[in-house]
């Protein structure tokens, strides 16, 4: 009897363990590979990866590239290993500043606060002979990097979803006749309830 | 006696050439130039707004005042008084009639020159007088305190008070533009 008991304890005390572990890592997952360039997709925002039947965020897009169609705009990514020849202090893993992507009939683009708007990839993603993608070669651990990077305060959130938006009207959206409000703000991508 | 003249000669030698390398070196380390008739600091680190001389080698500001009637082949540029502020230059659009335009994160977007700079009475320039060595201050980094967001900003702000078209508003610098920082697209 007792040790059935002990048994059943013990079993019991795995199982809790299981599942709090499971927890942990379901919590702790923040960022999916996104193919063809491995660049980091934000399982933490709802709009972007809403949850599927069972619960798990999952990607509105299958890969970025050229010819991806987003279903919802501006869509964040983030390379964390992203590094600027003379800006300053290289950025290091976790660092860099998000990119901002947008639909253009001509195919993806993408903006940042330093370049601006340009078309989707960037050189370093792509191999100067064959044209075929340089993928990011991520160090374990990528997933669970934090949902903001560690710029931020430099980097603000708020700054680069407006400035982004607003560049973007002005580069193409006005000409395409996209209407402002239908721009995702910094607030809905993060998530943050309604103001 | 011979020899005393040709060591004196020598040290003279070397002494004028050490003060050659230290006025090169110095030329050099220059990252700004005074622009009149205000005497604010123009960039000579910008490849786009001070391009090399192809007869000296050096940086060129592209303009060589900054007045109300300046018109700026490239924009925008920038300027800086280092006792207050760090200023983004257009040119009013033809349609808009003409000038000078800087904006500051604070004031937004005005016609040149700022108050501070003008005699109130007599209009005449106050050309900003410095106690430090300017052309040895320090280049801004890109990305520095909120300077990634100035010229995005500065840019929109721009373009959506004269109505610019979308070929107007992608052909004003960026950030990586006036920096001179390698493409980022093949």
């Amino acid at each position: 009897m007792g040790k059935k008991r002990t048994c059943y304890l013990i079993i019991l005390f795995m199982a809790a363990l299981l599942l709090g572990g499971f927890q942990v890592t379901q919590a702790q997952t923040n960022w999916t590979a996104m193919p063809p360039y491995n660049l980091l997709w934000p399982l933490w925002s709802a709009v972007q990866s809403p949850a599927n039947a069972s619960g798990t965020p999952t990607p509105i897009i299958t890969s970025l590239t050229r010819n991806t169609v987003l279903p919802v705009q501006p869509c964040l990514a983030w390379d964390p290993y992203w590094y600027t020849p003379g800006v300053g202090l290289p950025w290091s893993m976790g660092e860099s500043p998000p990119w901002l992507f947008y639909n253009t009939p001509t195919g993806l683009v993408f903006f940042d606060t330093v370049y601006g708007i340009n078309s989707w990839p960037p050189a370093k993603y792509v191999n100067p002979t064959t044209g075929a993608p340089n993928p990011i070669s991520l160090l374990p651990g990528y997933s669970l990097l934090a949902t903001t990077p560690a710029t931020l305060p430099i980097n603000k959130a708020e700054y680069l979803f407006s400035l982004g938006n607003l560049s973007y009207l002005l580069a193409y959206g006005n000409a395409l006749g996209v209407s402002p409000s239908s721009l995702l703000t910094a607030a809905q991508v993060f998530g943050l309830p309604a103001v | 006696m011979y020899k005393e003249r040709r060591f004196l000669f020598f040290i003279s030698f070397m002494l004028i050439f050490a003060l050659g390398l230290l006025i090169t070196s110095m030329a050099q380390a220059q990252n700004w130039e005074l622009m009149p008739p205000y005497n604010v600091l123009w960039p000579l680190w910008s490849p786009a707004l001070s391009p090399k001389s192809p007869t000296t080698g050096l940086p060129t500001p592209l303009v060589t005042s900054l007045t109300k009637n300046t018109i700026l082949p490239v924009q925008p540029a920038i300027a800086w008084d280092p006792t207050t502020s760090f200023w983004a230059l257009y040119n009013t659009p033809p349609l808009f009639g003409s000038g000078l335009l800087f904006f500051d994160r604070v004031y937004g977007l005005n016609p040149w020159p700022p108050a501070n700079l003008k005699n109130p009475t007599t209009g005449a320039p106050i050309p900003i007088t410095y106690t430090v060595t300017w052309g040895l201050l320090p280049a801004p980094s890109v990305t520095g305190g909120d300077n990634a967001y100035f010229i995005p900003l500065a840019n929109a702000t721009y373009a959506l008070t004269y109505g610019l078209t979308t070929a107007q508003y992608l052909s004003l610098l960026t950030s990586a533009q006036i920096w001179g920082l390698p493409s980022i697209v093949p």
